[in-house]
Parts: structure tokens; C-alpha cells; sequence
């Protein structure tokens, strides 16, 4: 890889070591999730067979790949940048959480302007316009053309 | 638009009009929650009952599909609903009958988080076997079940599912534990009933009576007191030896308790007219649905059901299903 | 022959004209008009176009333009849906190689080299081969439907819960092929993939699995879900910060259609991914699933140059969409003979003819063959009707890719989050997308791939059911699997899986001593 990779540092595949210690956290997560469930029942399957077998496969392979991270040279963590993230993820949370109470309208226009605000060079008035016109598509298509069940307006 | 009608809603209050409010209603189209997904039983039967109801109203009647948690979650959600007429639900026998027994933490209670509306259908439930299972009538089938209960694999449609606890009842009834398979839906157990993989099921008829016109797996009895129409060659359990054995997956609609009562008698008389309207009662009883009469789908009928099947099944699931 | 007179009874139904008012009140502008030709051509087209939008997957499209056939008499109103159905399954396919947005679990795949050919300015190309493929595959598929039907139902039945185990097994381990880099990372995928299969209420005894305790969580994660979070949203996250390639098309659109040279390249694999399909369709249960991305293992593995697929390669998106449309063709087999629906799709269509009084059983050949037979005519017609719309729809699609792509990701955004509330309209599952989101870009940061991962999470469900399925039937013998006598299907499958696996891992063994310590 980049010659950036060169200076040696104890960490050589940083992805992998993160990566990898982040599968092993999700497989103990499911490991003390599922503690309570029974491993073997009646016919040797029960409901905690086969998230045990799966979890801790993903902890072995999540273990095989942060050592492996320490003795393979890869490429270096790239930063996390937060502003798209947090615009993205943020517009689609304003949606989930606000679509049954404030309606298609109140919610749809501000997570597409909030979204828009993801890309560098946001032009608030062609956002705005496009919010609008956007939103009111879905709601011509999906409400009143499909007659799906999605609240327009706000429900105090 | 559910805001702005709760507005006009407050404004009519206002006015001290509620009672020619109530006259006029509905004034807006109507919801109705089918807490399962569309093209189920319970979706088809709504849309065929709801399609008429629409035309006696004057106004459409959506039908929001609400999946999830064997239907709990969408009666959860009719539950809580605004108790204006405007959001109705397809309850059945699971929702509205045997839920309470099969999820501790259920969110609601059928017979005071409601206001009954009136019952839709009864659906009629069959024991059914792979064609070449060796017992010939339901006698016999009891006897071999009890002499076989280590070898026969009886099967359903998962946890909480009418196959499901209609079998418990059976099994009850007949003092046996034999091993149960569970299928992801009755579709894949059919399959397997057919192709003989399993030996017999317990489920509604709406299902069964294509295969078994067809002869591609044979019935011992319809727990019903008197055999079905579609199917009058399977013989009833009583005429079978199991006269206890009386059970029926049945739909019916409900309001959220609340709801102004002649909004709610409103309701229950475009039920009765689409129950009445030949095309309508000949759809439902081509599925093999019994349509129940004026009587029958009264609002005082339908509580009456709702508290019965909960005294049935409440005790007996929590009693037989692992928590 | 008699199939031949019946299907060309089939085609009266499908072609025969009505009388149509076409100025109703004038009375004078009555037109005898192929009523059913059109109603399969609209239902086509509009399948096409809500297909087509992010986030509204095949099931989803068929669920909301079931109400618009309500009205119609039974026989069109199957028509109809069938030109539905194949319109939102290619709609679908379009919008996973435009934007890199999988509706269902066989286009993951699609999206696979589909994406990287339209980011190349080859998405004219890889559309026009899918439609190409998809129809020829269709006609295929609906030739054996009429020649085989019958016999093809009993194959299927033979299968059993051992049986699909080991087809599973085998499905997974080509899942592994699906990954264009570390062979170990894609195995940790596949494993997370399961992992999160098994989230809610257990299928068997109705236990809480990994739920929190929580109820929307109770019904494990809806595939749509974890497909736009994983897919979609770490998708848009990744252009954003990459600044060459906000605009989706990096270079010039070349041509609208496939090439000479790209028709003699996809050819074989057109013509082994029907094949594949045609067989793997029949199957209830996951056939369909393992079709696409079995006939992209398949591709991979007997290109000359395998490190083209994940890049652009058109072998790798003609394979699989034959594949699709060729299993979503011998899909209709037990629907058609047993009135049974194999998937959540079909299940859909069973509940639509009940609307319309037929209900769909064993007996639906001999009492009503207008139906049986005019439903096969229009397979077919509904296959030619997508490539008829498709084809100059093509050149709309790629213009739409050079929508300034500031204004396509928040038009994405909007129509996934409305796709993933319709499904169940549950706020919840938009929410769970955003979570999801945010793991797939951590993931693909970290240089994980999520194909691998969606594969297994569709295909853990149905393993983890039919391997405690068959432990039940067997009373808990786990040597059933491989049992020559009882499951012999079961048997070759898992010895196939065995031999597949040590192939796939070896050469990864011996790269990885070299790998290590070197550069």
C-alpha cells in the first residue's frame, strides 16, 4: 500500500484491529443478550443454539483478524469526518421519530433540507425549493395517487 | 389529516353540535388497522368487508397494514388510537382472543381497551392429515395419535398461530405431547402436509379446502356443531367422537374505547348491510367463512365472544406455552 | 399437441379485444381494443416506475398497486399484476445499478459489478443486458413452466427440511465468492449476516432473542431495513466524502446500449444463469434467493479473470439477473400446480385472486384453464412488455444520473425512509435504517464489505428453521444431513459444500504465508 504505511508502528493493519475488536464487541453484546436462553433443548436445537454458534464465530474471526492486524501491513484509519454523518443519519432519525405525530409535510421538508446540508457547497435557497417540490411529490405519489397510509399533516 | 380532523372535531364540540356532527359522520375517510401483513386471511377478509362498508359510509376506508408480534402490535396501535371513529381495526381470534395467554407483556386488554364493533366472520377449524396417514376417521385418528405420540409429527404455523393453538386444544383435549414442527406461515407447512413430510395439522379452513377438493390431503373433522358448506363430506367433531373439540378462527372489527357510541352503532349498521349484501356474504363464504347473521354481529354479540375465548384460551396457553 | 392448443388458447385470452367506450357519453368512439395486452402493458410500465424508486422494494411495489386492480374482472386483474410483478422485480434491478440500492435480497448481487458499470458510464450497458437477459431468461422459464410444470412439482416436493439445510450450507459457502477482497473478512461478515438472522421473536418457541426487550424488535429485522442502512445510507455517506465521485458517473455515458463485443461476453452467462434459475426457482423457500448470487459465484469462478467482478464486469450482472428472472419465472410452479405460495411475494398474489373469488388450489388446470393457461400467456407477454418499455426507458434512467448528485441523495434519502415506514408503518424501522447506517459506513470504513453480510442474514433465517426442522423430524440426529438413504439430496449437497469451501479457503491459506511480512 501507501508509502505512508512505511514508518512502522506497532498497530501495521489499524482497520483490521478496529474492525476486528468491533465484531468481537458485537458477538459478546450477543453473548450477554442471549445468556438467559437455552443452549439445547428436546431434539438438540434449541432458541439459544444457534445465535451461541454464530456469535462465537463472529468473536473467533473478529480475534483471527485484530492479531492478524498487528503482523499485516494495511491501510491506515481514515478520518471520520461528522458533518455528513450527522446531517444524513440525523434527517433520517427527524423522520422516523417525527413522521406518525407531525405528518409528511413537517417532517419530509426539513429532512431534506437537513440532508442537503450533508454536501459541502449547501445552497439554502435551491435546498429549500427542493425540499418542498420533493416532499410534495411524495405526497401527491405515495398518499394521495397510492392512497398509502402515511400522515400528511400534524396530529396534536 | 388525522390534525385537521380532530380540529373540526374541536370545532364542532365547540359549537355544541356533537350530536349533528355524529349525524354527519363520517366526514373523512376511514382507517382501518389489519394488524397483519396484506394478502393474509385477516388482510382479505377486511378488504372484502370494508369495500362494501365504504359504500354505506360514504367515505373510503383505508386499510393500514400494521404487522408484527402475532398482530399485537398493530391492535397495540388501534388501541391507543384516538377514540374519534376514524381509526377502526380487524381484530381476530389471536388478537383479540388467545393474545393476553401468549405474550405477558401485551399492552392492551381485548375487552376493556375497546369498544366491539361487530364480528365480520367466523372461519370454521379442520383436523387435517397427508393423504395415506393410517386412520381412517377421527376415532381412529385419537386412538393412533395417543398409541403413536413419539412417532407422529404434527406441525403448525409457529408460536401464537391459530394452527398453533388450536393443536394445543387438540392435544389437551386427548392428553398427548407429540413432537410439533413449526413452519414459517401455513403456505410452507402445506407443502410439506402434501408432499407427506408431516402427518396432520390443525387449521382454518380457508386454507385447506383447495387440497382437500383435490384430494391431496383428507380431513377427520370440522370443530364446528354443524358440518360447513363448502366441505359437507368432512364430518363434524361431535359426529366424529370429540363433541368438546368446538373451535373458529373468527375476525371482527373494533373501535378504540371511546368511541362516541353512535358512531360506533353507525359502524356496526354498514357491517350488518355488507354482512347481508349478497356479493359480499358470497365472497366470504368462498373462503369457507360462516357469515354470521344481524344477531351475530351485534356489538353485545362480539363482547360476548371476546370475554368466552378469553376464558377459553387465556388459562390454557399460559398454562401450556413456556413463557 | 395438447400443451400447444392450450397455449395457444392462453394467448386468445391474453390477446382477445373488448369493446371500449373511449369517449364515454359520445357513443360513437367504440373501439374493439386488446383490453388485456394494455392493462399488462400499464401494469408493467407502473411497476417499472415505483419500482424503480430507492427504498421501495418488489414487495413493497406489489403491495401498493394491488387496490389499483381491485376493480378489474379476474382474469385481467392477473394479467395486470403479472405485468406488476415483473415491473417492480426490473425496477428494482435499475435502481441497485444506478444507485447502488438493493430492494431485495437477489439484487444485492445485481448491485455488485451493475453499480461499478453505471459509475464506469456503463449503466445504459448494464440495464440493457439485464433486460435482455431477464427476457430471454422469462421465456425460458415460461416454456418449462408449460412443458413441465407438473413434473418440476414433484422435484420440488421431494425436497425436505435436510435437504434445504444443506442447500443453505452450500449457498453460504458461495457467499464467500461474492467478496472482492480479504476472504476473512467476508467469512466475519457472513457470520454478523447470521448473527443478526436470528434477532426476534424464535420461530420455534416463541422466545426473545437479542430484542432488548422491545417490541417493534420482536419481529427480527426486515431485510429492507438492514439493506438501505448497510447499502444505501453508508453509500451516500461514502460519496459525500470522496469528492471525485459525488457525481455519480465519473466519466462520459458511452453508449445507451450493449455493445457487440459486451452481447458475445454476457451470452454464456445469460444462458447459464436461466439455467441455474430455471432449477434453483422451483424450489419454495429460498430457491429464488440462492439463484442470483449462485449463478455470480458461478461467473467468478469460471472467468478468466476473475478481479474483474466487483469492478464493471458485464458477465456479472448478466448471470445473476438471468438467474432472478428466470427463478421469479419457475417461482410461479407450486403457485400454479398446488395453489401454494413459495415466498412473501407470491403469498401477495394468492391474497389478490382470493379478492377476486379464485381461490388458487390444486384443481386450478383442470376447472378453470382459460385462467391457468392465460396467466402463462402473459408471463410471457409481460416479459416482452419489460423489454418494450425498458429499453427506451434506458436512456431517461441515465440521464437521471447526472441530477447534480447534491440534490439525488437527499431525493434518496427521502423515498428510503417512506419505502422502510410503508413496509409495516412503523416509524421504528426508519430509525433501526439510521442505526444500520451508521454501522454499514463504519464497516465500510474499516474495510468491510456488506454484500457477504446481507446474503447471510437472508439466508441464516431460512437455515437456522430448516436445520431445526429437520432435528425435530430426525429427533435430534445431526447425522440426517449426510445420510445417503433418507435425505440422499441432503447428502451429495453437503459433500459439494464440503468440497466447495476447501477450494475457497486453501488458495486464501497459501496467499496469506505470503502476504504476511511482505511489502
Amino acid at each position: 500500500m501507501g508509502s505512508t504505511q512505511q514508518k512502522r508502528t506497532t498497530a501495521r493493519a489499524p482497520q483490521d484491529i478496529v474492525g476486528g475488536l468491533f465484531l468481537v464487541f458485537v458477538a459478546l453484546l450477543a453473548l450477554y443478550l442471549i445468556r438467559d436462553l437455552p443452549a439445547a433443548g428436546r431434539v438438540g436445537f434449541a432458541s439459544g443454539t444457534a445465535p451461541r454458534l454464530f456469535a462465537y464465530g463472529l468473536l473467533g474471526l473478529g480475534l483471527v483478524i485484530t492479531v492478524q492486524g498487528f503482523f499485516k501491513n494495511g491501510p491506515a484509519l481514515e478520518t471520520f469526518p461528522l458533518r455528513a454523518p450527522v446531517a444524513i443519519l440525523g434527517a433520517v432519525l427527524l423522520f422516523g421519530l417525527g413522521i406518525r405525530n407531525l405528518g409528511l409535510f413537517l417532517t419530509g421538508i426539513p429532512m431534506v433540507l437537513m440532508a442537503s446540508a450533508a454536501a459541502p457547497g449547501f445552497r439554502p435557497l435551491e435546498a429549500s425549493i427542493f425540499a418542498v417540490a420533493i416532499t410534495g411529490f411524495c405526497a401527491l405519489l405515495f398518499s394521495y395517487t397510492l392512497g398509502q397510509p402515511i400522515p400528511l399533516w400534524p396530529n396534536f | 389529516m388525522t390534525g385537521l380532523r380532530k380540529w373540526a372535531l374541536a370545532g364542532a364540540l365547540a359549537l355544541g353540535s356533537a350530536g349533528a356532527f355524529a349525524q354527519s359522520y363520517p366526514t373523512k375517510q376511514i382507517t382501518m388497522i389489519v394488524p397483519f401483513a396484506a394478502g393474509g386471511p385477516t388482510d382479505v377478509i377486511a378488504r372484502i368487508v370494508s369495500d362494501h362498508m365504504s359504500k354505506t359510509l360514504g367515505q373510503p376506508i383505508i386499510i393500514e397494514n400494521v404487522g408484527g408480534a402475532g398482530g399485537t402490535t398493530g391492535s397495540t396501535r388501534a388501541a391507543k388510537a384516538a377514540p374519534d371513529g376514524y381509526t377502526i381495526m380487524m381484530g381476530h381470534m389471536g388478537t383479540h382472543g388467545a393474545a393476553p395467554g401468549l405474550y405477558p407483556n401485551i399492552a392492551y386488554n381485548p375487552q376493556t381497551d375497546f369498544e366491539p364493533v361487530g364480528l365480520a366472520a367466523g372461519t370454521p377449524i379442520l383436523i387435517v392429515a397427508r393423504k395415506d396417514f393410517p386412520a381412517k376417521d377421527l376415532k381412529e385418528f385419537m386412538a393412533y395419535v395417543k398409541a403413536n405420540e413419539a412417532k407422529v409429527n404434527n406441525a403448525d404455523a409457529g408460536p401464537g398461530s391459530v394452527s398453533n393453538i388450536t393443536c394445543i386444544l387438540l392435544h389437551d383435549m386427548l392428553k398427548v405431547n407429540p413432537v410439533t414442527i413449526p413452519y414459517q406461515g401455513t403456505g410452507p407447512l402445506l407443502n410439506d402436509l402434501v408432499s407427506g413430510k408431516i402427518d396432520y395439522a390443525c387449521d382454518q379452513i380457508v386454507n385447506l379446502t383447495p387440497q382437500l377438493k383435490a384430494g391431496t390431503i383428507k380431513a377427520y373433522a370440522v370443530a364446528m356443531p354443524a358440518r360447513a358448506k363448502a366441505l359437507p363430506d368432512v364430518p363434524t367433531s361431535t359426529e366424529g367422537g370429540l363433541p368438546d373439540y368446538q373451535v373458529s378462527a373468527w375476525n371482527a372489527i373494533f373501535a378504540p374505547k371511546g368511541t362516541p357510541k353512535d358512531m360506533v352503532a353507525k359502524l356496526n349498521d354498514a357491517l350488518v348491510k355488507a354482512l347481508a349484501d349478497p356479493a359480499t356474504k358470497g365472497k366470504l363464504e368462498d373462503l369457507g367463512g360462516i357469515v354470521p347473521d344481524a344477531q351475530g354481529a351485534s356489538s353485545a354479540a362480539l363482547a360476548e365472544l371476546v370475554k368466552r375465548e378469553n376464558a377459553r384460551w387465556i388459562p390454557l396457553l399460559k398454562s401450556k406455552v413456556k413463557q | 399437441m395438447e400443451i400447444f392448443n392450450n397455449l395457444i388458447n392462453g394467448f386468445a385470452v391474453v390477446f382477445q379485444t373488448v369493446p371500449v367506450d373511449l369517449w364515454p357519453g359520445a357513443g360513437s368512439l367504440v373501439m374493439k381494443m386488446p383490453m388485456n395486452i394494455i392493462l399488462c402493458l400499464i401494469g408493467a410500465l407502473i411497476g417499472t416506475l415505483i419500482g424503480v424508486l430507492p427504498g421501495i422494494g418488489p414487495i413493497a411495489t406489489i403491495a401498493m398497486l394491488l387496490p389499483i386492480t381491485y376493480k378489474l374482472d379476474p382474469t385481467g386483474a392477473l394479467i395486470m399484476l403479472a405485468g406488476i410483478y415483473y415491473g417492480a422485480q426490473y425496477g428494482g434491478s435499475t435502481t441497485a445499478i444506478l444507485v447502488n440500492l438493493p430492494g431485495e435480497a437477489s439484487s444485492v448481487v445485481t448491485a455488485l459489478d451493475g453499480h461499478q458499470m453505471a459509475k464506469k458510464g456503463r449503466a445504459g450497458a448494464a440495464l440493457g443486458i439485464a433486460a435482455i437477459g431477464s427476457f430471454v431468461a422469462g421465456t425460458f422459464g415460461t416454456i418449462l413452466i408449460a412443458l413441465l410444470a407438473v413434473p418440476l412439482t414433484k422435484v420440488a416436493q421431494a425436497f425436505g427440511a435436510a435437504d434445504y439445510f444443506s442447500l443453505m450450507v452450500l449457498g453460504l459457502v458461495c457467499t464467500i465468492v461474492l467478496a472482492s477482497g480479504s476472504v476473512l473478512k467476508a467469512i466475519a461478515m457472513i457470520f454478523l449476516g447470521l448473527l443478526l438472522s436470528t434477532i426476534g421473536t424464535d420461530s420455534f418457541d416463541g422466545m426473545q432473542r437479542m430484542t432488548f426487550g422491545y417490541a417493534p424488535l420482536s419481529d427480527g429485522l426486515e431485510f429492507v431495513t438492514l439493506a438501505m442502512g448497510v447499502f444505501g445510507f453508508a453509500e451516500i455517506l461514502r460519496n459525500l466524502e470522496r469528492e471525485e465521485s459525488r457525481d455519480l458517473v465519473e466519466q462520459k455515458v458511452t453508449n445507451l446500449m450493449p455493445t457487440k463485443e459486451d452481447f458475445k461476453e454476457a451470452a454464456p452467462a445469460v444462458a447459464r444463469g436461466t439455467l441455474l434459475g430455471s432449477i434453483l426457482g422451483i424450489l419454495p423457500g429460498g430457491g429464488a434467493v440462492l439463484a442470483a448470487f449462485g449463478a455470480y459465484a458461478l461467473e467468478k469462478k469460471l472467468a478468466k479473470n476473475p478481479n474483474e467482478f466487483g469492478k464493471g464486469a458485464i458477465r456479472g450482472v448478466a448471470g445473476p439477473e438471468s438467474a432472478n428472472n428466470a427463478a421469479a419465472q419457475t417461482s410461479f410452479i407450486p403457485l400454479l400446480t398446488l395453489g401454494i405460495p413459495p415466498n412473501a411475494v407470491m403469498a401477495i398474489m394468492v391474497g389478490a385472486m382470493i379478492i377476486k373469488g379464485i381461490v388458487p388450489g390444486p384443481q386450478i388446470m383442470e376447472k378453470q384453464p382459460d385462467l391457468f393457461w392465460g396467466l402463462i400467456a402473459s408471463m410471457w407477454v409481460g416479459n416482452l412488455m419489460l423489454v418494450i418499455i425498458n429499453l427506451p426507458l434506458i436512456g431517461l434512467w441515465v440521464r437521471l444520473l447526472r441530477v447534480p448528485y447534491r440534490m439525488l441523495f437527499p431525493a434518496i434519502l427521502i423515498f428510503c425512509a417512506i419505502g422502510v415506514y410503508s413496509i409495516n408503518n412503523q416509524p421504528f424501522d426508519v430509525v433501526l435504517t439510521a442505526f444500520f447506517g451508521l454501522v454499514g459506513y463504519f464497516l465500510l470504513k474499516m474495510g468491510f464489505e456488506p454484500a457477504p453480510m446481507l446474503v447471510a442474514f437472508v439466508l441464516g433465517k431460512i437455515m437456522e428453521e430448516k436445520l431445526r426442522q429437520a432435528m425435530l423430524f430426525s429427533r435430534g440426529n445431526p447425522w440426517v444431513f449426510f445420510d445417503f438413504t433418507k435425505n440422499p439430496i441432503s447428502a451429495v449437497l453437503m459433500i459439494v459444500s464440503i468440497i466447495m469451501l476447501i477450494l475457497a479457503v486453501l488458495p486464501v491459506l497459501r496467499k496469506k504465508r505470503d502476504e504476511v511480512f511482505v511489502e
